[in-house]
């Protein structure tokens, strides 16, 4: 394996779940000879091309596909907190979660409908019309959790969100 | 309003000897003599201008960006609408640059300007009536402890 392509396994590895473009900023070679060592990468079975949400994330091979999508969701700033409020609590109403954690509730359901979506939190419904939300596999997701820290930009985009969402809710 | 201050100082001194895109350049100012000689109140003018235009061109790029990728996560009217009237936000230092640069009238960069005022107000407030709308339909999936507060399709 070439020096490029060791970096570029190696950059993978280290932060899984990453994105192309972020690929790119992250090494120092260009977008053309990061697609072609990642193709090559792929062919041979030392990467995984996972998508998710309209994005294509890459991993290294092993992460299975429950890890994979809990990755990719977990990679979001509001989400992670989200699935940290759920794992230090246990289980917790919507509600709850939208006081605890200052968030709109618009926020909080853009996100969990993600993390419902990845399998990372469950719904249950108790006395036919409250909702219970607790994570599927809290020791798993906790580990993940420690695996991942959102870039710089996702963590300005989720601000952003944060705050668009606040001030539309009013 | 950028070529307002340089436009007094000619009205008073009548001594321009040249104008480029409504930004007259006094030839002699007689008035601000020492202040020219001191610290060159034109070219002050001039590298302000082009600092200010830099940086809102920066800043209002790098929030359009941001409500970019979160209109791409979120897909939805409101996020759309702020998209939109950001994106009329960067259109406004770019009128500015033609004007300095001479390629739109002051006339033309005034109308330009506040018609991108009334673009973002208008958007801003579609925005807003739009999520007052949303909120009356059942959509809200999470926000009630009585209600069923799920989607069970």
């Amino acid at each position: 394996m070439s020096e490029t392509r060791g970096e570029i396994r190696a950059a993978i590895a280290g932060d899984p779940g990453v994105h192309f473009n972020a690929l790119v900023r992250e090494t120092p070679f260009a977008p053309g000879q990061v697609q072609y060592h990642v193709r090559r990468l792929i062919d041979s079975g030392d990467v995984v091309r996972h998508e998710r949400f309209g994005r294509t994330h890459y991993f290294a091979p092993e992460y299975d596909d429950w890890e994979r999508d809990a990755l990719a969701v977990l990679r979001r700033e509001t989400a992670a907190a989200i699935a940290t409020a759920l794992y230090s609590r246990g289980t917790s109403r919507p509600n709850e979660l939208v006081e605890a954690l200052g968030i709109p509730r618009s926020t909080l359901e853009h996100h969990l409908d993600h993390l419902l979506e990845c399998d990372v939190v469950e719904r249950e419904y108790v006395r036919g019309n409250h909702v219970i939300l607790s994570l599927s596999r809290p020791a798993e997701t906790a580990a993940l959790l420690e695996t991942v820290d959102p870039h710089p930009r996702s963590r300005l985009v989720d601000r952003f969100e944060r705050l668009v969402d606040s001030f539309l809710e009013g | 309003m950028y070529a307002d201050p340089s436009q007094q100082v000619g009205r008073v001194h009548g001594t321009f000897d040249s104008s480029i895109g409504g930004l007259s350049v006094p030839k002699t100012a007689p008035g601000l003599e020492t202040a020219v000689l001191e610290s060159g109140p034109v070219d002050w003018l001039d590298w302000h201008l082009v600092l200010l235009l830099a940086l809102s061109a920066i800043g209002s790029l790098i929030v359009f960006c941001l409500a970019a990728a979160a209109f791409h996560r979120r897909r939805s009217m409101p996020y759309l609408l702020i998209t939109g009237a950001l994106g009329a936000l960067v259109m406004r230092p770019i009128v500015g640059t033609g004007t300095v640069l001479g390629l739109i009238s002051m006339q033309t960069h005034h109308t330009i300007e506040h018609l991108l005022d009334l673009i973002i107000a208008g958007l801003l407030l579609a925005a807003i009536v739009m999520v007052g709308r949303l909120e009356t339909n059942p959509g809200s999936k999470y926000n009630s402890e009585t209600t069923d507060g799920g989607n069970r399709q």
